[in-house]
């Protein structure tokens, strides 16, 4: 409870996305997926995990959502799939291909 | 939908091995203009193969180079234009937008609509005089010197550094050393020496290109910009992507703004790696050589230059952009086809013809919507499918084979992630990566794996320093289901330059000559052997490499090029003028030809490369090969590389190639079909070869072929690439 407003407070959860400059194509065969820096033509193949948060992360999400996405996937639990989720979200945020979406 | 004729004349179809842009903006225009479309080639040489490429353009006339006079470019265009009745023209030589900048107000007034820039400033933009404006401007560039005599040369290259880029008019190479830089230069100057030659240090960075279509009154239509994602010793794009990159779009047009462009324009650029601006390495107020990619972009420059041309009146300025959200590459590649005799010796003789549509009854395409299942038709391998520096043989030898009757399922094996022949699904089924190694097994492994995920017939090697492997390891392979058609590994050594030109042949074989050869271990020995067998002579390595030396210090620079190369042992030959000949066959298991097709060379590329032949029979010459052939045991393809003399008037050879040429499709449109008969025979057949038309005219150009981000990811990560439609389960990773 905020003690100015009586009110309670909100948190809005962080969301993700892809830069627009960035896009994400299928690969050769399923579950395999491209991801593609159209500033510098730099191309980056994907594993299904991979691909499954990069799907999501197009039109922007959570990082929850992101795990949840995985746990519905794939055999792991709710805080490895929360772990991985933070640390891919990391990952490309350093590279520049992500960026937070208030 | 325009429903009015457009008529468009375009000039710019050689180079060869370094394509000019005329052929990619016809081949954009083909692709992207709405409505009827007429292309007319302008050509100053019936060899310009570019123009030859079946449904490319509808007319091929003969005009002057501006190298022999503004008013010869000028009438002859102009004679042109009153019988073919174009309205735009497109120049995209950089002699010819010179020209056509000086005569553009002669032209207009003749109603031919063009847009380059003035003439003052193309002269400032020329190759060789650009450095001095953009250093005026303060443009950032590569230290670049301008050389005018041969002695200068070797002096501002050792200044600049290796490796330097050595560019003439229309002409440029990366050299990686002295010789090449001065082999170059000499080439360059003898075609103009008052330009001289320009040499420019090499940055080591990101290649890119940015090209953009500029109106008449200054202002920008159009642009776009590419990544030269794998760049060949020619210093030319092999592959390319399409990017959208601001900091470069934003850099690239503030360096146009200094240029003061008018009509297309493209920039060569690099940007330094750990560096924060592009430096620009080349000019040209013309088209790129990569229109195909806009065009697969929705941003087809070629389209957009013919509509400021020919409707004006349309408001021409920028709209947000509709791009599609591929990121379209190109891979360069290789196309073949043979064009009558009678087309060429029309345009020799009469300046002009109407191109046909390439009637080539044996090139059906394989119908890429049927499934291939194991029982379906003979599955052969080949391999050499690059043309990355070198055309290799693999790429005919499968165009050779698609155009052949019944189901055969073609199988690239590929080195390298940017051979062409792997993304050309008109030529393979699948294509799979082979380790670069000196390790036999490794090598063999790596095809047991191959063969087991998807299995294999027939096996054609195409490269010769891979054939000793194959013929080490057919009896393995033979176990394994795969046939090949190889000598044994005595008669490939019997054909080797060290053999056969080491004197335990007659020098005369009764229809052609072995050529005096000494062979040479270190600098005086090969001074000594230029001494005796005289000057100009050839300057030759055991497996590949030819110099050709018209003095001692020639002969000197050549020895230390081909040590430096890794050559203990060189073979000094006398050199021998006249025209190149070359005779191909497949020899059965009994040492017997099935059929010989003997070709005259007509057009050679710097490297080498046939890019264009003919059939002309010679029964002595053909005679004598086979009979060498059945002397030292041959099995399989071969082919044997003549120079006619033009003196004495016999046959020299040059050396014998332990595999299929590259010039070998033609073999397919002429009627034998030798890689066929290689199958065919390698499966145990009796076959009657068919006979040999004579009137059509080997020619090859350079084309662009499309490949998605997902192919080359595909193919450099997992080291397979499928095109056609196999059950999933038959390719599996072991």
């Amino acid at each position: 409870m905020n003690s100015f407003t009586n009110r309670e407070s909100t948190t809005i959860p962080q969301q993700f996305a892809l830069r627009s400059w960035v896009s994400l194509e299928p690969g050769l065969e399923e579950n395999e997926w491209v991801l593609i820096d159209n500033r510098s033509g730099a191309i980056c193949t994907c594993n299904d995990s991979a691909g499954v948060l990069l799907v999501a992360l197009q039109n922007g999400t959570t990082c929850d959502q992101l795990a949840d996405a995985l746990t519905s996937r794939f055999d792991v639990s709710v805080i490895e799939a929360r772990q991985d989720a933070l640390l891919f979200i990391q990952q490309l945020s350093g590279t520049g291909f992500v960026y937070e979406n208030f | 939908m325009k429903t009015s004729n457009t008529r468009v004349a375009i000039t710019g179809f050689g180079g060869l091995d370094i394509p000019h842009a005329g052929a990619s903006v016809a081949r954009a225009l083909r692709a992207g203009w709405q409505g009827p479309l007429t292309i007319d080639a302008l050509v100053d040489d019936s060899a310009m193969t570019g123009a030859w490429q079946p449904g490319l353009v509808d007319t091929v006339t003969r005009i002057h180079s501006p190298l022999k006079g503004d008013e010869a470019f000028y009438s002859s265009l102009l004679h042109a234009q009153k019988k073919l009745g174009f309205t735009a023209f497109i120049p995209c030589l950089e002699q010819d937008i010179a020209a056509t900048a000086r005569l553009a107000e002669r032209l207009r007034k003749n109603n031919i609509d063009t847009l380059v820039p003035n003439a003052d400033k193309v002269a400032q933009l020329g190759s060789l005089t650009l450095a001095s404006y953009l250093h005026q401007h303060h443009i950032a560039y590569p230290h670049s010197l301008i050389a005018h005599h041969l002695h200068e040369v070797a002096h501002y290259a050792d200044h600049l550094g290796y490796p330097v880029l050595v560019k003439g008019a229309e002409l440029e190479l990366i050299a990686y050393n002295a010789e090449q830089v001065l082999r170059f230069s000499s080439a360059v100057l003898e075609r103009d020496r008052r330009s001289g030659v320009l040499l420019q240090a090499r940055i080591a960075g990101e290649a890119y290109s940015l090209s953009c279509l500029i109106n008449q009154d200054g202002e920008r239509v159009d642009n776009l910009s590419c990544r030269k994602l794998a760049i060949n010793s020619n210093g030319h794009s092999v592959c390319s992507s399409i990017i959208d990159s601001p900091e470069l779009e934003s850099q690239g047009l503030e360096i146009i703004k200094k240029l003061d462009a008018r009509g297309p324009i493209t920039l060569d650029l690099i940007h330094p790696t750990g560096g924060s601006i592009y430096f620009l390495e080349g000019v040209k107020s013309s088209l790129p050589d990569w229109c195909m990619l806009g065009h697969w972009a929705n941003k087809n420059l070629a389209v957009e230059l013919l509509q400021l041309l020919t409707e004006p009146e349309i408001d021409s300025t920028i709209i947000p952009e509709n791009r599609t959200n591929d990121a379209p590459l190109l891979v360069r590649s290789i196309t073949e086809a043979a064009v009558p005799l009678d087309d060429m010796q029309h345009l020799d003789r009469h300046g002009h013809i109407n191109v046909k549509e390439i009637d080539n009854a044996q090139s059906r395409i394989y119908n890429s919507n049927t499934s291939i299942g194991q029982s379906d038709g003979v599955r052969v391998a080949v391999t050499g499918t690059s043309s990355f520096d070198l055309v290799n043989s693999g790429i005919g030898v499968a165009r050779a084979l698609r155009s052949a009757s019944g189901g055969l399922h073609l199988i690239g094996l590929c080195y390298g992630t940017f051979d062409s022949g792997a993304y050309n699904k008109e030529l393979f089924d699948v294509c799979f990566q082979l380790p670069i190694t000196e390790n036999d097994n490794t090598l063999f492994e790596q095809l047991k794996k191959i063969i087991k995920m998807q299995p294999i017939d027939v096996l054609i090697p195409c490269l010769d320093g891979e054939i000793p492997f194959f013929i080490k390891f057919a009896d393995e392979l033979k176990e394994l289901g795969v046939h090949t058609l190889l000598p044994n590994l005595d008669s490939f050594e019997k054909r080797s330059k060290t053999q056969l030109f080491s004197g335990i042949y007659k020098a005369n074989q009764q229809g052609f000559v072995i050529p005096e050869t000494i062979s040479a271990r270190n600098e005086d020995e090969v001074l000594a052997a230029v001494k005796k067998v005289g000057l100009p002579a050839v300057v030759k390595g055991p497996i590949s490499f030819c110099v050709t030396v018209i003095d001692e210090s020639q002969a000197k620079a050549a020895w230390h090029t081909l040590y430096y190369d890794g050559m203990k042992e060189v073979l000094v030959q006398p050199m021998i003028s006249g025209p190149s000949f070359a005779v191909a066959t497949v020899c059965n298991h009994q040492h017997e030809p099935l059929t010989m097709l003997t070709v005259k060379k007509l057009s050679l590329c710097p490297k080498g490369s046939t890019w264009r032949a003919m059939r002309l029979p010679q029964l002595e010459l053909e005679a004598a090969f086979a009979r060498f052939l059945k002397e030292i045991k041959w099995v399989g393809p071969v082919e044997g590389e003549f120079i006619r003399d033009e003196i004495l008037d016999r046959f020299y050879l040059i050396e014998i190639n332990p595999r299929f040429t590259g010039w070998i499709y033609y073999s397919a449109t002429l009627g034998s079909n030798h890689p066929q008969q290689a199958v065919r025979t390698a499966l145990g057949e009796e076959i009657t070869p068919e006979p040999d038309k004579t009137d059509l005219v080997f020619v090859r150009s350079t084309t662009e072929l499309r490949l998605q981000p997902y192919q080359l990811a595909s193919f450099s990560t997992k080291g397979y690439l499928h095109h056609n439609r196999i059950v999933s389960d038959q390719i599996k990773e072991s």
